[in-house]
């Protein structure tokens, strides 16, 4: 990768990496330090970094450095049967509801719906990025999936 | 495979379980014709093998399903398969039909294909601080813009050392005569042009060739507004603030007339080279410009160089704007110059100089 294939991954990329550790991670500032993290790896690595995949490397490095820091921190949260949305909030639409409902899954099932929504990855490609075999990223898309729908709860209003 | 006595055994339950094709078939019916003592054991196989019972048959209406009778965790399944996608092209029709027929397939596919996140306009706050600029063009850049900014002191200090730091010379109007090269030369002529005529009791410093090579031209007939006179002429004379005056023929008469009263400039060579006069104008710009905008106390009269000229530049940029930035060079033992550092609270860098 050349340094003007390099300012292009930015110009293209770094907001994407930001909206995606952002939503994961719920911290601006931790956000801004991941995509910070995750441009100087590149930048080190630019002359062996193909701009083909700088793109799938440069998410492959955000979720990791997301995931170190949360285990640091002690965030990782283990939930099989999510929380109840609290219903006294009250919400503008239903994607902020879904953002909303997304903060309260479980790590690697918010990293694959929001990559899956977010970047429209194939199961292969989020299996690439978060380490995870392709069964294991259909289970957790679906998993995922129907935890939000439970969530929101009574889905009659919005059908 | 051939048959023979060893094998024949083999022949016969592959006959009996279907295996053997009409060719082989034949050939294991024209080896028993030809050994007729295996016959027997051939007919005993026959015997071995079961046949199945087709009198017993299962009710397969009791297995059969409905898709009423799916779980709704099982039509979650098959909704969310629909909407990620999933299914294979004749499960996809399928359920398509079922989400037209069945109200929970229609119900729950329905909110699954809403609930699909949508990215919003999250925008990364810091992203020109990611951005990189080749080393090779930021150091070209800053050097460019260092040397822009000491170009043009240069060039201002140049002409306020030339046109401003000037002592008036009372010169009196003796030194000066009145000169035509035409008249010179012979030819009548009532015009003459003036021309500074450097005697002995020229002020020494003009006599420098500093002087003579600012001389420029003035056209008199800007300066003399009198409709009395005659004519228009290009007048030579220098370019300093001495009086000029020459004589114009009007009515046959000659009339003194004074042309221009400026003043001279007066340039104050370094005493070591006034002795010898001999500097030119870029020794004279070199010395002062080390003397007044590098503070040297001991410059030189040779020719600038590049980095001295963006030291300059530096210099001014810190005194203007506050900042602390600073360039340095490195010489070898022989005093040739070896290396430039430039460092400031931004960018820090150490440049060789090229060997030539």
């Amino acid at each position: 990768m050349t340094p003007q294939e390099y300012n292009k991954a930015v110009e293209e990329y770094s907001d994407r990496i930001y909206r995606f550790v952002l939503k994961s991670m719920g911290d601006q500032d931790k956000a801004r330090d991941v995509v910070q993290d995750c441009y100087e790896k590149l930048w080190i690595g630019v002359e062996e970094i193909d701009y083909v995949k700088a793109k799938a490397w440069l998410f492959t490095t955000a979720h990791n450095s997301m995931i170190d820091i949360l285990r640091k921190g002690k965030r990782l949260v283990s939930v099989d049967s999510p929380p109840e949305l609290m219903h006294e909030q009250t919400y503008s639409d239903l994607n902020e509801i879904l953002h909303q409902c997304l903060g309260r899954l479980n790590e690697s099932w918010r990293s694959v719906i929001l990559l899956r929504d977010y970047e429209g990855y194939s199961y292969s490609e989020i299996g690439e990025i978060t380490g995870q075999s392709e069964s294991q990223v259909k289970i957790n898309i679906y998993r995922a999936r129907m935890a939000l729908r439970k969530m929101i709860g009574k889905m009659e209003v919005l059908v | 495979m051939i048959i023979n006595r060893q094998n024949y055994q083999i022949w016969i339950t592959d006959y009996y379980d279907g295996q053997l094709d009409d060719f082989q078939a034949e050939v294991l019916m024209d080896f028993l014709a030809d050994n007729p003592d295996l016959m027997p054991e051939f007919e005993e196989y026959k015997g071995l093998f079961l046949s199945p019972d087709e009198q017993s048959k299962f009710d397969k209406s009791e297995l059969l399903r409905t898709p009423e009778q799916l779980t709704n965790e099982q039509v979650e399944h098959f909704s969310i398969a629909l909407c990620e996608n999933d299914l294979n092209e004749k499960q996809k029709p399928e359920i398509i039909e079922l989400k037209k027929s069945d109200p929970r397939f229609r119900k729950i596919i329905g909110i699954y294909e809403k609930i699909r996140l949508e990215a919003d306009n999250t925008i990364y706050p810091e992203k020109s601080s990611l951005l990189k600029i080749p080393q090779s063009r930021r150091i070209t850049g800053i050097i460019l813009t260092a040397l822009s900014i000491a170009a043009s002191i240069a060039v201002m200090t140049g002409l306020y050392l030339i046109f401003d730091q000037q002592q008036a010379v009372s010169i009196d109007d003796s030194t000066l005569t009145a000169y035509s090269p035409e008249e010179e030369s012979g030819q009548a002529s009532q015009e003459k042009t003036p021309r500074l005529d450097l005697t002995d009791e020229t002020p020494r410093h003009l006599s420098t060739r500093t002087d003579m090579q600012l001389a420029g031209t003035v056209k008199t007939s800007e300066i003399m507004k009198d409709e009395n006179t005659t004519g228009q002429k290009e007048t030579w004379m220098p370019l300093s603030h001495l009086p000029i005056r020459e004589e114009i023929n009007l009515d046959n008469k000659q009339v003194p007339y004074l042309l221009a009263v400026i003043k001279p400039y007066d340039i104050v060579l370094p005493p070591e080279s006034a002795d010898t006069a001999q500097m030119s104008i870029r020794e004279f710009l070199a010395y002062h410009f080390r003397k007044q905008i590098l503070d040297e106390e001991d410059p030189g009269i040779e020719h600038l160089r590049a980095w001295e000229i963006a030291n300059a530049g530096i210099k001014g940029v810190n005194s203007l704007l506050g900042w602390n930035m600073d360039l340095q060079t490195g010489e070898t033992e022989d005093g040739k110059l070896k290396n430039i550092s430039f460092t400031s609270e931004l960018i820090k860098f150490d440049h060789k100089s090229r060997k030539k």
